[in-house]
């Protein structure tokens, strides 16, 4: 294994700037910068306008996040919370609730009851105090058994009440659900949020296959009047370009050729996720098969278009992908 | 003489039982405990297994087996599955015996037998499988190997493709595969696998499991059912198992008492077509009456895959009886003894040919007989008696009479040498119905029963003529008859022949007297004698090829079972004789060597006798002298003492002599040598005559300033044991092997083959990089000893191929690269590569260059370093004949 590649010399004190992961800006306001709208692929302000006009309507916010594996819907379902927490002026007092996708079944009821569940916990975390009829109604639904369902109706009274209860303290709470494996929990969620102050965001799986589902024109049009639908697709060359150098962080300029990145991503479509960790191998690569010790910028550390298109056609052979998609 | 079974070798009940398990231990003591006669369903069935697990990566299979009751169909699937499991253990097989026309139920037991770690393991390998063939990577890393290394990571396939890959391959077999999908998907977390097991086993299961995984409260319907099995095809066959799936007695699944199924023979007729495409093998078992059920179509799709099994011929009669005999004999014997050839053929006639009857009367036959004693046709008959149920002859005329008399018919006896043969219903000019009887027909004779009742039907122009046969008719002669008579039955004693006589009579009955139906053209009949003819030769010959396939069948069997030794207990057997021969050519050395030692211990008392005799005369002649008074005498006397003294010590100072002078007698044992030879001092030489002298030479002498002398005094040395140690001594030297081998050569040449232990050695690292031409050039055989020897370094050994027979060593080895297939068995086993193509009077002359047993061969120069080496070598080229000829034997078998 050779030494590890020195990045200072790009001057990047905190590592390579390209290593993948999903954003969290309810945690890290930082992440919050990372979010980039790179022409098109998401359009932040559309959300944010989107977001303001919820919490000025002291209402629930739905969005769906549709997307493949690695296009971001996690990152992007974070920074829609952070938008919230930021437009209804909420600062640490804001709690969130994430359901896991090993956490989904096809059966919406257990979920939500977990998810009202877990607010009342999170409100006994936050010292909240829980008024009493609320709390009859938290001890009703944790009794109730699966062939003794509470309507949806009593879920939306506790899931108001458990809202003016937040509201009341000056604190507020986001949901997320990851890969909501039916349409069955958007329907049973929008419901049962109606009249609650919140945001929350479902991301779906972009696939065609039984534990995840796909939005018919009729479905999308319908939801369109209150769940705010955002699709995650590809990056285009231009795009990753982008990505490249808004994500820099080292000594300006970035070192990637911006046309080189152009043309080196044009090949086939890759998510953001995909592209993130190209970009980080590349990187890595160049400063490994560098041996000088003359910091950013000299024209050893810049990386031209030739050695781009090269690289990326090495690592797509040596993958053996080139034929996948062709 | 083979011995008396020791007990009785037939099942009394004579069925083969199966359970329904997928657990490959039952089957394999199943095989071990039942014998199987290699029957020709059996043999199809079997072949056809094999030929799927051969060929497992293009298409599925698919096999009938259908025949009467009792014919050994469930045998032959069940001993198909045990070679199955044999040759492809990792297989997964289902067996399910349908009970009745209830598909659901059947699906119930049938998936059931799958424990839930399996399904998921072929879970979880289906997605293994298909995510790698996203990726197009061709070879998944083996266990442990870690899938990321280096920079290079391929890249992952995101599993969301994967499950939508795997939807596609799913929609394709099962029509409701969401919900089979979900549930395939929720066999891998721990909280949902039990639901997820029950309800893919089509157990019902809670509402909040349905709900939450998604599926229906049970699997109930019988179209969900097939595309489960469909899917469960799929799943073992896509993660790389073979999947073999019988389901037996398929005519209670079709028939609903006796009416077709409709529905049935389609979800038969669905699972026909999608198992073999999903890559599975399917193998129906069904009596007549469900293969006369299914339909056309469906019979043609079975195709050559479909079995008839037919009743047992007296040659296959034999061979059944061999078998179980044989299953319990000590000895070996291909014979039925005791049973007498008389027996076998009343056995098959009281059986009627079937398979469980006639172990069943055999079981009873073996029972009724005295100890030790034969059981002939007598024994069978009374033993039949109680327990069989086809009809004596006699007992068949009196039958049909009663038959005939219930209906009020008036038939004619017909007598021929005092036994009824036929009956007679009176009509106008002929009679209008004649009903013959036969005795059972056998093989030779039956053809020309028939024969005789085909000619019999052209000279008695009845209008309607019947056959009787008691017990058996075979196959073949059975679809002739039927063609020369209108009705042939078989009197076997069953529920079936009673109906077929009833109807027999009542349409005899019907027959109007008088004219009746029309005759049959004489054209038709002679048509039918020429046909018959034909026949009649084309049986005979058939009769021989058969006989002569049988007697091959068990000859073979018997071949088999003598080799029964394997290749492990064959191992051990030639490691004692290697030892035992190894140990005879020391004791052969040793004695050469101790004898040299006596005769060169009595030449040295014969020298010492002669000096003192020498010195005797010596003295008294000194003595004499003074008394002899004349001075010339005494002078004489005194020159002839000092001469006699001189002559002494010239014969001790002289070679011959000092060769001898220190032979001593003593060596008892080799360590006993050993200390002597240290001891030797002086005596010690390359030519002494004493071999103690001449081994403590080879011990001493420095091996590179003395080495010319060392080569010199080994080509010249007499005994085996001497030019050992010469040699031992030689193989230290500083000179590399490369630089000795024209001495080795030589040493070849004149007969010293321990010049050998020069080359035997391992060549210098400096020389080992610029491999020696010398060494290259050498004969063959010689560089298998170079290759054995530098087994780090092949190069060195590495030289123009031959056809000799050392090739084969050199490539085992790995000489001619390390990824040739007899290298790779030769390090991984044999059982690694069977199919290795290599004429086996090659690896015979292989085996022969490198036996330890046959004078000459490598294995017998038991001095060499590498000769433990050089038996594995020859074990190895010993256990490829051993499987070749193994191969060769199935090959004819199957």
């Amino acid at each position: 294994m050779p030494p590890a590649a020195r990045y200072e010399l790009y001057g990047l004190r905190s590592g390579n700037p390209y290593t993948c992961r999903p954003l969290n800006a309810v945690a890290d306001d930082a992440d919050r910068a990372r979010m980039l709208e790179l022409a098109g692929f998401v359009r932040l302000a559309t959300i944010k306008e989107a977001v303001e006009t919820g919490v000025s309507e002291k209402g629930p916010v739905f969005f769906l996040i549709n997307g493949v594996s690695k296009s971001g819907r996690t990152s992007l379902a974070n920074h829609v919370m952070s938008l919230y927490r930021h437009a209804a002026g909420l600062g640490e007092s804001f709690a969130t609730h994430c359901a896991e996708p090993e956490e989904m079944t096809q059966d919406p009821y257990p979920m939500m009851c977990s998810t009202l569940l877990s607010l009342r916990n999170k409100m006994n975390e936050q010292a909240i105090a829980i008024p009493d009829v609320l709390r009859e109604r938290f001890a009703e639904l944790g009794r109730r058994t699966h062939t003794d369902q509470m309507n949806a109706y009593d879920l939306q009274e506790i899931a108001g009440l458990t809202g003016s209860t937040y509201a009341a303290a000056k604190r507020g709470f986001g949901i997320r659900y990851e890969s909501v494996p039916t349409k069955k929990l958007i329907s049973l969620a929008t419901k049962v949020f109606e009249n609650t102050r919140t945001v929350v965001v479902f991301t779906v799986d972009d696939y065609d296959h039984a534990n995840t589902f796909r939005l018919t024109r009729a479905e999308r049009e319908r939801l369109a009047s209150h769940v705010h639908v955002v699709d995650l697709s590809a990056l285009t060359g231009e795009q990753v370009a982008q990505l490249a150098r808004g994500r820099w962080t080292g000594r300006p300029p970035s070192p990637f050729h911006e046309e080189g990145v152009k043309s080196a991503f044009s090949g086939r479509p890759y998510t953001v996720g995909r592209a993130m960790q190209h970009l980080e191998l590349l990187l890595e690569f160049r400063l490994r098969e560098y041996d000088r010790d003359d910091p950013w910028p000299t024209d050893d550390l810049h990386m031209p278009e030739s050695w781009l298109v090269n690289r990326m056609y090495q690592r797509e052979r040596w993958n053996g992908l080139g034929g996948i998609d062709g | 003489m083979a011995d008396y079974p020791a007990r009785n070798p037939f099942p009394a009940r004579g069925t083969s039982s199966a359970e329904e398990t997928s657990l490959p231990g039952f089957l394999s003591d199943w095989a071990r405990s039942t014998p199987t006669a290699l029957l020709p369903g059996v043999r199809d069935v079997v072949r056809q297994a094999r030929a799927y697990l051969a060929a497992f990566d293009g298409d599925g299979g698919l096999h009938c087996l259908y025949g009467a009751h009792g014919i050994g169909k469930t045998h032959a699937a069940r001993s198909m599955m045990a070679v199955v499991n044999e040759e492809s253990p990792d297989a997964v097989q289902l067996y399910l015996r349908f009970q009745d026309d209830d598909f659901v139920a059947a699906y119930r037991r049938m998936v059931s037998q799958l424990p839930l770690s399996l399904l998921v393991e072929l879970s979880l390998s289906y997605l293994d499988t298909l995510a790698d063939d996203l990726s197009g990577r061709a070879v998944r890393p083996a266990a442990g190997e870690s899938r990321r290394s280096g920079p290079f990571v391929p890249d992952p396939v995101e599993s969301g493709e994967v499950l939508e890959e795997q939807a596609k391959e799913i929609a394709a077999v099962a029509g409701d595969w969401p919900q089979f999908q979900r549930a395939l998907s929720y066999l891998t977390r721990p909280g949902f696998a039990d639901d997820a097991y029950d309800w893919l086993c089509g157990r019902p299961i809670s509402p909040e499991s349905s709900r939450a995984l998604g599926v229906s409260a049970q699997i109930d319907d019988p179209l969900t059912c097939r595309y489960g099995l469909q899917l469960l095809t799929r799943l073992v066959t896509r993660g790389g198992r073979p999947f073999v799936m019988v389901l037996d007695q398929c005519e209670k699944f079709l028939l609903d008492d006796g009416d077709p199924v409709p529905r049935n023979i389609g979800i038969l007729h669905g699972l026909v077509e999608a198992v073999p495409r999903a890559r599975g093998m399917l193998v129906l078992v069904a009596s007549e009456a469900g293969w006369e059920c299914m339909p056309q179509d469906l019979r043609q799709r079975l195709g050559a895959g479909a079995c008839h099994m037919l009743p047992l011929t007296p040659g296959e009669a034999t061979l059944v009886l061999a078998t179980y005999i044989n299953a319990v004999r000590q000895s070996d014997g291909d014979d039925v003894w005791p049973f007498t050839e008389a027996g076998v053929l009343e056995l098959l006639r009281h059986s009627g040919g079937n398979v469980r009857l006639l172990l069943q009367l055999a079981w009873a036959a073996f029972e009724a007989a005295a100890p030790g004693g034969l059981i002939d046709a007598g024994l069978v008959a009374t033993a039949s008696a109680r327990h069989g149920r086809a009809p004596s002859f006699a007992a068949l005329a009196t039958l049909v009479e009663r038959e005939l008399r219930a209906c009020g018919l008036a038939a004619e006896r017909v007598e021929e040498n005092g036994a009824v043969t036929s009956f007679e219903l009176p009509g106008g000019s002929a009679p209008r119905a004649v009903i013959r009887l036969s005795e059972a027909m056998f093989f030779d004779d039956e053809v020309a029963i028939a024969d005789e009742m085909v000619t019999r039907r052209s000279g008695a122009p009845a209008a309607f003529t019947a056959l009787l046969v008691t017990g058996y008719v075979s196959p073949t002669v059975l679809t002739v008859l039927r063609e020369a008579m209108h009705v042939v039955l078989v009197a076997d004693g069953s529920p079936g022949f009673g109906r077929a006589l009833d109807e027999l009579v009542k349409r005899l009955a019907a027959i109007p007297a008088g004219s009746g139906e029309p005759l049959p053209q004489d054209e038709t009949l002679r048509e039918l004698r020429t046909r018959m003819d034909d026949l009649v030769a084309a049986r005979q010959g058939e009769v021989l090829a058969l006989q002569r396939r049988l007697d091959d069948v068990a000859e073979r069997l018997d071949r088999e079972r003598q080799r029964r030794p394997d290749w492990p207990a064959r191992r051990v057997e030639l490691v004692e004789r290697i030892t035992e021969f190894r140990d005879a050519r020391a004791a052969t050395d040793w004695l050469e060597f101790s004898r040299a030692g006596t005769v060169a211990a009595r030449r040295r008392t014969r020298l010492l006798s002669l000096l003192a005799l020498t010195v005797v005369a010596a003295a008294v002649l000194f003595a004499a002298a003074p008394a002899v008074g004349m001075l010339p005498l005494r002078w004489a006397l005194i020159v002839g003492g000092v001469a006699a003294l001189v002559a002494a010590a010239l014969l001790w100072r002289s070679p011959a002599a000092s060769n001898v002078r220190h032979a001593v007698a003593g060596a008892e044992s080799r360590r006993d040598l050993d200390r002597l030879a240290r001891e030797a001092g002086t005596r010690a030489g390359p030519h002494a005559a004493d071999p103690v002298g001449r081994y403590a030479y080879a011990l001493r002498e420095d091996p590179d300033d003395g080495y010319q002398r060392l080569v010199e005094a080994m080509l010249a040395e007499p005994l085996a044991i001497v030019r050992q140690a010469l040699g031992r001594r030689l193989a230290v030297s500083e000179r590399s092997p490369a630089q000795c081998v024209p001495d080795v050569l030589r040493g070849l040449r004149e007969g010293c083959p321990e010049m050998l232990l020069l080359l035997a050695r391992r060549q210098r690292h400096a020389e080992s990089e610029l491999p020696p031409r010398v060494l290259r050039d050498l004969p063959p055989e010689l560089r298998v000893l170079v290759a054995l020897a530098n087994p780090g370094t092949l190069g060195l050994a590495d030289g123009a191929m031959s056809r000799q027979p050392a090739e084969l060593a050199l490539e085992a080895l790995g000489v001619r690269g390390l990824l040739h297939p007899l290298a790779l068995a030769f390090r991984g086993g044999v059982s690694q590569i069977m199919p290795i193509e290599i004429p086996p009077s090659a690896l015979r002359a292989t085996a022969h260059l490198l036996s330890p047993l046959e004078p000459g061969g490598f294995g017998t120069y038991d001095w060499l370093p590498l000769i433990a080496e050089i038996d594995e070598l020859f074990l190895f080229f010993e256990e490829l004949l051993y499987y070749q000829e193994e191969n060769r034997i199935n090959r004819h078998k199957s």
